[in-house]
């Protein structure tokens, strides 16, 4: 696109002899001199007509929707999609900055090869035809030697369709490792699918909950779909409905999310599970429990025996002897009358929510604290109920098969020679885990890998361990990027095809994590491509042309539009749903079908892809509650306090039992319980908890100058990591506010600036996340990256690589 | 004649700060460079300002976003020595940028810090300058901006319902900062139609307006924060 000429350039078309016509350059000068100022800028106005269209956001999982306001072939403005179930109109600030990475100056513009080595890489602009030559020789090459398998895609992007189309390119290709990097709500997942056996991952309807009792679930701050939960806040405080929801968020420091809900509980860090236990004894004492719940839909509550006859400690058991309220309040550091009064609270207004922990790709909290809290959702019957968890349902079957976050277990197609690289069946959980790559590469067990692509993540950067990540691409032969920016893992690759941005291509989405309904947003680009890049999924799909044979008819699509118009036909074959609507036609539809009836707008596939191109997608806005069997999937058929996933996989895993700390056939390794705490190491007193923070949630957004400069308003902080810290904490030292200081941990050490926050705990120090990025654009580059100072599990029980509570000191 | 004016709902907002970024985009406001922004020479015509009371862990924050208050008695107007800024027949506080002369009496005689001053000539490094809106003007070097209200927008509505052949309606016009807000905790409107939801929130028991006792007569009023009333009735 070649922009217009600007007012200099044009008085040099005109020529000298011109300038006197040229008015308005002289009379702009002749105001003041300040004006001439004016008359020197270098802005290039738009001009052409004005239009609205609709896209997909995809900076974090939720996938609002946009609208984009566009003057000739310029986006001006990002604003929300009104119709969009997910956000009606609203968005966040990330989602409003789309306009600086469409027009970033440090984009990649073209396809990059690596001419130098991959220790010194020297970037070389390469053509198209180039670039998609070496991708598809490269594959070609590996396939016809029987190495299809060996190929790895590792995925960071959301989205859902476009998943669909990359996991059936590689079970045409031959290679069973279509990966993805987590969502960051895993402790969640694994709870959900270790006491109720769902894999879907849960849902909860915020918008209708009366009571909120969050364990350091960053609600505010980017945990699972941010703007749908601003929206539930403030629908909990609107004077129209005469009620408020209480929300009570249970954290050590106090985060935005905390300064914004009616109460903030201060508890020691890692204690969410003994808290969420000690509320129960509480729930259990008081007989405030849900006792027709727990009777007909819950296993492993009292004591019980299995079928040989041995006698097994039940959750009542448990917690009646271990979780009494002074041993609790001793453990969190929770004011024993503050426990007995949420119990009591929790119990009095349903219905009432539990949730926790805190969502963040890289820390995503420990699996047993999950369960604790999760658990109070079944005592108090709020599971499968308006306002309660839920599962969250498929999309239809039949149309475009399960979730593929859901079918990892699955083989996914008949021609893989070989099993995953990543091997699930060895894991508690059903999900592949991709922080587990670096093992697997080096040992080049159970086969080596010989061509990794990646797409939409940055693992180098966001992964615990990103540093071994880093070496372990030294192993792969060929790697191959889809970075738009040049970042810490593109860094690593030989090949980079830069993809298309959001507003630049075929969006789509499906529903966010914690989203109660099934969805499906669709839409078309919004403006030209700026530079030369491409959608990966257009690549994918000239590789298998260029390929032919069964690859070719697999993938029968040239363009991403033709892909996804057959993906709305199966929509529409399986005859549910409706295109996006008003709040009020989402009320009419689903009071006509809880009646029996189901009345769409469209007729055929035809009417429904054209409703989706206007409307922004296509939805099931009413849940099934109550469905048994496909919310409790466990054995027992029941909610399992005692989960007996858990039992089966402790018996082969000894290592992880003594890992705990138990014997082999304890019973309090299958029940929810408080992993012990760790102990200071000698010179490192405090305690580094990473926090996110909403402009840069997901560890993302830090080339975006909007977002750096809202970064930290609690402390007046921007453009710069800094370390919280609380003042007594500081006083003590001997720092002062701004300074620059060291922060050391055991692993490693970087400099941010000291900030004194009341709302930060004695003795333990706070880095936001999304900083300290060593490659790509200008303005991402600062800051330290708290991953880089914090120990980690190579993998957890959770499924994803975890943090580990690490301890530093500080010092100027 | 109408008299514009906003409410923000203490209770409702999130401190998102969707309506920094939203009023920035849409008034093409330049990020000023990480070295200026230290040294606080960030432009914000809206900033969401956090206060942190009490210590650990007896601590409470509250947020604010905080626009221009469009006093209906400004202390800015009356100190500008050479009428670069008044107030409209509407009620909105202008600022006219060719007429500054960057003297930054205006700045500082404002009591809600929402003035500010161009250090730089305004950048917008390589293609981030396609995103400007061609509404709004970029402000040159040397003068000092401020919230319009989204003067332009106001424009835009009544070209449009002037075509239409009808009376502006609620809803018409709407700064940018309000039509985003994901928690719908802004509000915007006619305070001197009776009828108008911003009218019906300003005799909220609930409503104040901020740093009243000046004498400023702001009409961007705040409702505040409320409390759970253990979840019986609260009243409206």
């Amino acid at each position: 696109m070649s922009p217009k000429p600007n007012r200099r350039e044009f008085l040099g078309i005109v020529g000298g002899g011109a300038l006197g016509v040229a008015t308005s350059g002289v009379t702009l000068k002749g105001l003041s001199t300040l004006n001439a100022a004016i008359a020197s800028e270098e802005v290039h106005v738009p001009r052409g007509p004005e239009a609205w269209s609709l896209s997909v956001c995809s900076l974090c999982p939720a996938g609002c929707g946009l609208r984009v306001r566009t003057i000739g072939k310029r986006a001006v403005k990002i604003q929300g999609n009104p119709l969009h179930p997910v956000n009606r109109g609203g968005l966040c600030p990330r989602g409003l900055a789309g306009l600086q990475v469409l027009y970033h100056p440090d984009r990649l513009r073209a396809p990059q090869q690596n001419v130098g080595s991959r220790e010194a890489p020297r970037w070389k602009e390469i053509s198209w035809e180039e670039a998609m030559e070496t991708l598809t020789r490269h594959l070609r090459e590996l396939r016809e030697r029987n190495q299809a398998h060996s190929v790895v895609w590792v995925d960071g992007r959301y989205g859902h369709l476009r998943h669909r189309l990359f996991r059936k390119f590689f079970d045409a290709y031959g290679s069973p490792n279509c990966l993805h990097t987590g969502t960051g709500l895993e402790a969640a997942r694994a709870a959900l699918y270790l006491q109720q056996g769902a894999t879907e991952g849960v849902a909860y309807e915020l918008e209708h909950t009366r009571y909120l009792l969050s364990f350091s679930a960053n609600v505010l701050e980017g945990w699972g779909s941010p703007v749908s939960n601003m929206r539930a806040f403030g629908s909990w405080r609107d004077a129209e409905a005469g009620r408020r929801t209480k929300f009570v968020q249970i954290e050590p420091r106090m985060s935005l999310t905390a300064a914004r809900a009616d109460e903030w509980v201060a508890l020691r860090p890692g204690t969410e599970a003994a808290l969420a236990l000690g509320i129960a004894y509480v729930l259990i004492t008081e007989g405030l429990c849900d006792t027709r719940f727990l009777a007909e839909h819950t296993f492993g509550f009292e004591d019980w025996r299995d079928a040989s006859g041995r006698s097994h400690m039940g959750f009542r058991s448990l917690v009646l002897s271990e979780y009494r309220l002074n041993q609790v309040a001793a453990i969190t550091q929770v004011p024993l009358e503050t426990i007995l009064r949420l119990a009591r609270e929790f119990a009095g207004n349903r219905p009432a929510l539990a949730i926790g922990g805190p969502q963040c790709p890289t820390t995503p909290g420990d699996v047993y604290g999950a369960m604790a809290v999760h658990s109070l959702n079944a005592l108090v019957g709020s599971l499968e109920v308006p306002g309660g968890a839920l599962v969250r349902p498929d999309l239809p079957q039949g149309s475009h098969g399960p979730h593929p976050a859901n079918t990892e277990r699955e083989p996914g197609g008949t021609n893989h020679a070989r099993e995953s690289v990543i091997r699930v069946e060895e894991s508690l959980l059903p999900w592949p885990d991709v922080s587990r790559l670096p093992q697997v590469l080096l040992s080049r067990k159970p086969y080596p890998v010989q061509a990794m692509l990646i797409h939409g993540a940055d693992p180098v950067f966001s992964l615990p361990n990103g540093e071994e990540f880093a070496r372990a691409l030294e192993a792969v032969p060929f790697v191959v990027s889809f970075a738009s920016f040049l970042d810490d893992t593109a860094a690593h690759a030989d090949l980079i095809l830069p993809d298309h941005t959001d507003l630049e291509k075929w969006q789509e989405s499906a529903s966010p994590p914690t989203f109660a309904f099934p969805l499906q947003s669709i839409s078309p680009p919004v403006v030209a491509p700026v530079h030369q890049t491409r959608d990966a999924a257009e690549v994918l799909l000239r590789v298998a042309r260029a390929m032919g044979g069964e690859m070719a008819e697999a993938l029968p699509y040239s363009t991403a539009e033709e892909f996804l118009r057959s993906q709305v036909a199966g929509i529409f074959a399986a005859q549910t749903g409706y295109s996006f609507s008003t709040s009020l036609e989402e009320t009419w539809n689903r009071m006509s079908e809880r009646a029996g009836w189901w009345a769409p707008t469209f007729s055929s596939a035809q009417e429904l892809w054209e409703e989706i191109r206007l409307r922004g997608g296509w939805w099931e806005p009413t849940y099934s509650y109550g469905e048994w069997n496909r919310a409790l999937r466990t054995r027992s058929g029941r909610f399992e306090f005692y989960s007996q996933r858990l039992a089966e996989w402790t018996v082969s895993h000894p290592e992880f039992v003594r890992a705990g700390g138990f014997e082999p056939g304890d019973d309090r390794l299958c029940l929810p319980h408080q992993l012990r705490l760790p102990e200071p190491p000698e010179g490192f007193p405090f305690l580094l908890l990473p926090v996110e923070v909403l402009p840069l949630a997901g560890g993302t957004g830090a080339e975006i100058p909007y977002l750096q400069q809202i970064a930290g308003p609690h402390v007046f902080e921007h453009w710069e990591s800094w370390l919280e810290m609380n003042p007594e904490t500081a006083k003590k030292l001997g720092v002062e506010d701004g300074e620059w200081i060291w922060v050391e941990s055991p692993r490693g050490r970087g400099r941010a600036r000291l900030r004194l926050f009341e709302g930060a705990r004695p003795g333990v120090v706070h880095l936001p996340l999304g900083y300290g990025r060593t490659q790509g654009s200008r303005w991402a580059c600062r800051g330290v990256n708290p991953l880089r100072l914090v120990a980690s599990e190579p993998y957890s029980p959770a499924g994803v690589a975890r943090a580990l509570p690490t301890f530093v000191r500080v010092y100027v | 004649m109408a008299r514009w004016g906003m409410v923000i709902d203490l209770a409702k907002c999130t401190a998102c700060q969707a309506c920094v970024v939203a009023c920035q985009a849409e008034n093409n406001v330049p990020c000023v460079e990480p070295e200026e922004a230290e040294r606080g020479r960030i432009l914000s015509w809206l900033a969401v300002v956090a206060e942190v009371q009490g210590s650990y862990p007896r601590v409470s924050m509250t947020t604010r976003p905080l626009p221009c208050m469009h006093c209906d008695s400004p202390p800015c107007i009356r100190v500008c020595p050479v009428q670069a800024t008044g107030i409209t027949p509407e009620g909105i506080v202008r600022q006219t940028f060719a007429r500054c002369i960057g003297c930054r009496y205006c700045t500082n005689a404002c009591p809600y810090t929402r003035r500010m001053f161009n250090w730089y000539r305004p950048e917008f490094r390589g293609e981030l300058q396609l995103a400007l809106n061609p509404d709004v003007t970029v402000r040159p070097k040397g003068v000092v901006e401020k919230c319009t209200l989204c003067h332009h927008r106001l424009m835009q509505a009544k070209e449009s319902v002037r075509a239409e052949g009808r009376p502006l309606a609620e809803g018409d016009y709407v700064p940018a900062c309000v039509e985003i807000c994901p928690a719908g905790a802004m509000y915007f409107g006619d305070l001197e139609d009776p009828e108008s939801r911003v009218a019906q929130l300003v005799r909220s028991p609930r409503a104040f307006r901020y740093l009243e006792e000046l004498g400023t007569e702001p009409k961007v009023i705040f409702l505040s924060q409320g409390e759970w009333a253990g979840g019986k009735q609260e009243p409206r």
